[in-house]
């Protein structure tokens, strides 16, 4: 199976994700993106704050980007 | 990371037992001549799984072990790590029917000791018996403190804790030293361990690093700072209970 890097990229710079994870394909790598991105935004929620200011690269192990993540694509904000 | 004998190995185990209990010399000489079954186990495996009715307990010589408790749709969570020298399932001598998983995170190996030789030890020496207990004891307040960390700290706070317990635990074993010990775990296995998703873990790591508090490296972790990185955990290791104590 492939090994997928997920770097993020936010206001506090560049987070490299050099070990990266074993994932059976892009698809899932899409979802754990999706997943970590909500569960670090969760824990800024917590501290009482939101910035979406941000993307996270899904690379291969030659580091070819293969998608981006913007955070917005995580969640749904309703606030009308 | 310097590779272990078997005999060193349960010298670490007679040693750990030792630090919290009384051991005379009589029954640390009979745990060292326990008949023993030598195993390597390859990464990524169980080598005691759900639903097993054991008739042994594994000692770590080599490597690393998680424990996983498992649902019943078959995801699982780990709810403990065992080092080198570490008895993981020693329980499973008084309730050998196992809900959990034991499982190889790096190429490991243990000692398979039969029950029954366990048994008969902890009969003819009583000290085996109540330090047997005790170091049960301790896995038990280790989990208790985990689920503590994950339930009430932040990401932050609970990764540090656990690399500052690692640090004591593995200095406690006799291995490591005050800046560095041996922890071949992936991100994605230590992210389980505290219940963060690997994206988050890599993120407080990066923090921790940039603090310039610990380093987790590949196979290992460096600390660069204790006092902080035990502030940032609140680690206190009172329930590791490092001292012997068997006053009534």
């Amino acid at each position: 199976m492939p090994r997928f890097h997920l770097h993020i990229h936010n206001h506090l710079g560049e987070t490299r994700d050099e070990e990266g994870s074993v994932f059976a394909d892009l698809d899932i790598a899409h979802l754990k993106a999706i997943e970590g991105i909500r569960s670090f935004l969760s824990a800024e929620l917590l501290e009482g704050k939101l910035d979406l200011r941000g993307h996270l690269d899904i690379a291969d192990e030659a580091g070819a980007v293969l998608e981006r993540i913007d955070f917005h694509e995580a969640v749904i904000i309703c606030d009308a | 990371m310097a590779r272990c004998t078997t005999k060193e190995a349960v010298a670490m185990f007679i040693n750990r037992l030792a630090l919290r209990s009384p051991i005379g010399k009589q029954a640390q000489a009979a745990l060292l001549d326990l008949p023993a079954v030598s195993e390597i186990e390859d990464v990524e495996r169980d080598f005691v799984h759900v639903g097993d009715r054991l008739s042994h307990s594994c000692l770590v010589v080599d490597g690393l072990v998680a424990r996983f408790a498992q649902t019943q749709d078959g995801a699982r969570s780990v709810v403990a790590l065992h080092i080198p020298g570490d008895m993981g399932d020693l329980f499973s001598l008084v309730a050998p029917n196992v809900t959990w998983a034991l499982h190889a995170l790096c190429p490991t190996r243990i000692l398979r000791i039969p029950h029954h030789h366990l048994r008969e030890l902890a009969e003819q020496h009583p000290e085996l018996a109540t330090a047997f207990w005790r170091d049960n004891v301790v896995d038990a307040n280790i989990l208790a403190q985990w689920t503590v960390n994950i339930g009430r700290k932040d990401a932050r706070s609970t990764v540090a804790h656990l690399l500052a317990e690692m640090a004591v635990r593995h200095q406690a074993n006799g291995l490591g030293s005050d800046h560095e010990y041996g922890f071949p775990i992936t991100q994605a296995d230590l992210a389980d361990a505290v219940a963060l998703t690997p994206v988050h873990l890599n993120r407080v790591l990066k923090r921790l690093r940039e603090d310039a508090i610990v380093i987790k490296e590949n196979t290992s972790v460096r600390i660069m700072d204790f006092a902080r990185l035990a502030h940032a955990g609140e680690f206190d290791p009172a329930y590791l209970q490092l001292t012997c104590d068997d006053r009534p």
